[in-house]
């Protein structure tokens, strides 16, 4: 799977084995945008990222929690996710994430 | 577990943790180190109403406060002065079932979702310019006062002026609730005891004063909606049902009390000790980038709020020692962030320790819902002071509150050099 971080172009390529969520594959490389600082629980907004393309075979429904978060994070977008309700699964390769720049 | 505990010295041990004098300083900790290593799930026995046990290891404490049903919040957040039961009056008056520190799974959820957003880091960040003009206003007026006290001009009004500011009342009330907080936090202090009320009685009281009075406030935005934190806690909804009213006041309580205490607390012992590690402070002034390591050795170091209290809910085992159903279990966060397990050199204060997982914020469902805005006050603050008074003079002793709850000073005066 892959990060793109907008604020300095620089793309990751990461490996998500060994991991539950992408928030903490993210914090595990010092990804950085992404501080997961509740680790999960969706009351900090501190795991957004744009959701730039799905591999086939991968779902992650958004949960109203989720939404909820997404109102108030910076920069929305049509892909925006929290990174920590992306599960790590075996379809995980493929997909491309973009940090998205501090406003 | 070890014998030694148990036998003679243990009413001494026990005498100590029910003494809120005891806990007046930091030499509390000698207490805890010794507990932590010879018996850190200990049956409490001293001077208040109800034994309970104390949990001093870090681990231990993160398991109490991880499982939020088999340990209950439903007889308070903290240990009670006096470690009293409420009465089904004085539950009432706390907001136990409704105010989120007092309730339990899926009530706690329920009430605490919807308000998650408005505390997150996003929507908080956004309040910087404000926090930074309050605190560069705080350190001009203490500056010009020349001799000025670190709790009385710093400590104290900055959370006044944040909280009170984003709640929405008004700027005549601020001294008002601001006192009505302290009476109901300080209760164990004999300087804040008031109208000859019994410690918790007194918290209950003014607990009481505070929520009356922001049922006004939300009352009021419920009618007549503003650009406020009160209206947001109007306006909460938990799914299509608006909050009750003594669901939305209550929130508004937690939102003073919560927001008043801790960052007073944090910012007076943390200002002390910048003061008392000047190669520290100049390190800070020099480098911002120590900030955020700053902020995170502050609230460990302080642990502004001492201890959780919860309720075994049914009988379970921590730590080798029989809990059973009803018990009450006390995690002693300010020992499980000082914790040699955990902590590399656990009693020195080092603004560049990492990693620095402290439990200042608590752990699991109720981990502090205000932390974003409390570190971005420490965050402007600290930096700021010690780039603004590189030459601070005491002049005086720093004085203690008296509590097992909250670690905070009342006064600690100082002069800007000459």
């Amino acid at each position: 799977m892959t990060f793109t971080v907008e604020e300095t172009g620089r793309e990751l390529v990461l490996d998500a084995s060994g991991h539950a969520t992408l928030m903490q594959v993210a914090v595990e490389a010092d990804v950085p945008g992404i501080v997961g600082e509740c680790g999960g629980e969706m009351t900090c907004g501190t795991c957004h990222v744009h959701v730039e393309s799905t591999p086939a075979g991968y779902t992650a429904a958004r949960s109203h929690d989720e939404e909820d978060m997404l109102e108030v994070v910076d920069a929305p977008a049509p892909g925006s996710r929290l990174a920590c309700q992306l599960p790590v699964t075996p379809a995980v390769a493929g997909l491309r994430l973009r940090v998205p720049a501090p406003s | 577990m070890s014998a030694d505990v148990h036998a003679a010295p243990t009413l001494d041990v026990d005498r100590c943790l029910t003494d809120p004098q005891f806990f007046a300083g930091m030499q509390f900790h000698d207490l805890f180190r010794r507990l932590r290593a010879e018996d850190p799930v200990h049956w409490t026995v001293g001077d208040y109403e109800r034994p309970y046990w104390s949990l001093t290891r870090y681990d231990d404490c993160v398991a109490l406060m991880s499982d939020s049903t088999l340990f209950s919040n439903l007889a308070g957040p903290h240990l009670p002065p006096k470690g009293r039961d409420l009465t089904p009056e004085e539950h009432r008056m706390f907001g136990t079932n409704t105010h989120i520190l007092m309730s339990d799974p899926p009530d706690h959820g329920r009430r605490r979702r919807p308000m998650n957003k408005h505390f997150s880091v996003p929507v908080v960040t956004r309040l910087r310019p404000m926090f930074s003009e309050i605190v560069t206003d705080l350190l001009d007026a203490a500056e010009a006062k020349g001799d000025f006290d670190i709790v009385a001009d710093i400590a104290a009004p900055l959370p006044v002026k944040v909280i009170l500011r984003l709640l929405g009342v008004q700027e005549e009330d601020w001294a008002a609730v601001q006192q009505m907080a302290v009476n109901a936090l300080h209760s164990q202090d004999a300087e804040f005891q008031v109208d000859g009320h019994d410690e918790l009685t007194a918290v209950v009281t003014y607990i009481d004063q505070v929520y009356q009075y922001v049922l006004g406030l939300i009352l009021d935005r419920r009618a007549t909606p503003a650009d406020d934190y009160a209206t947001i806690l109007a306006q909460l909804r938990d799914g299509d049902e608006l909050f009750t009213e003594r669901e939305a006041a209550f929130m508004a309580v937690g939102f003073v009390l919560g927001g008043l205490e801790g960052t007073r607390n944090a910012v007076s012992v943390g200002l002390m000790e910048l003061m008392a590690h000047p190669e520290q402070a100049r390190a800070l002034a020099a480098d911002p980038a120590l900030t955020s390591g700053t902020v995170e050795e502050v609230l460990r170091w302080t642990t502004p709020s001492k201890n959780r209290l919860r309720v075994a809910t049914a009988d379970t085992e921590l730590g080798g020692k029989q809990i059973r159903a009803g018990d009450w279990v006390v995690g002693w966060i300010a020992s499980a962030n000082r914790d040699e397990a955990v902590f590399d050199r656990p009693d020195d204060f080092d603004i560049t320790r990492t990693p620095n997982k402290h439990l200042s914020f608590g752990h699991g469902d109720h981990t502090c819902i205000g932390r974003a805005m409390a570190r971005l006050e420490l965050e402007i603050l600290f930096p700021a002071f010690v780039q603004r008074f590189g030459d601070l003079q005491t002049r005086g002793e720093p004085e203690w509150l008296v509590s097992d709850n909250a670690t905070g000073l009342k006064r600690y005066p100082v002069r800007v050099g000459v």
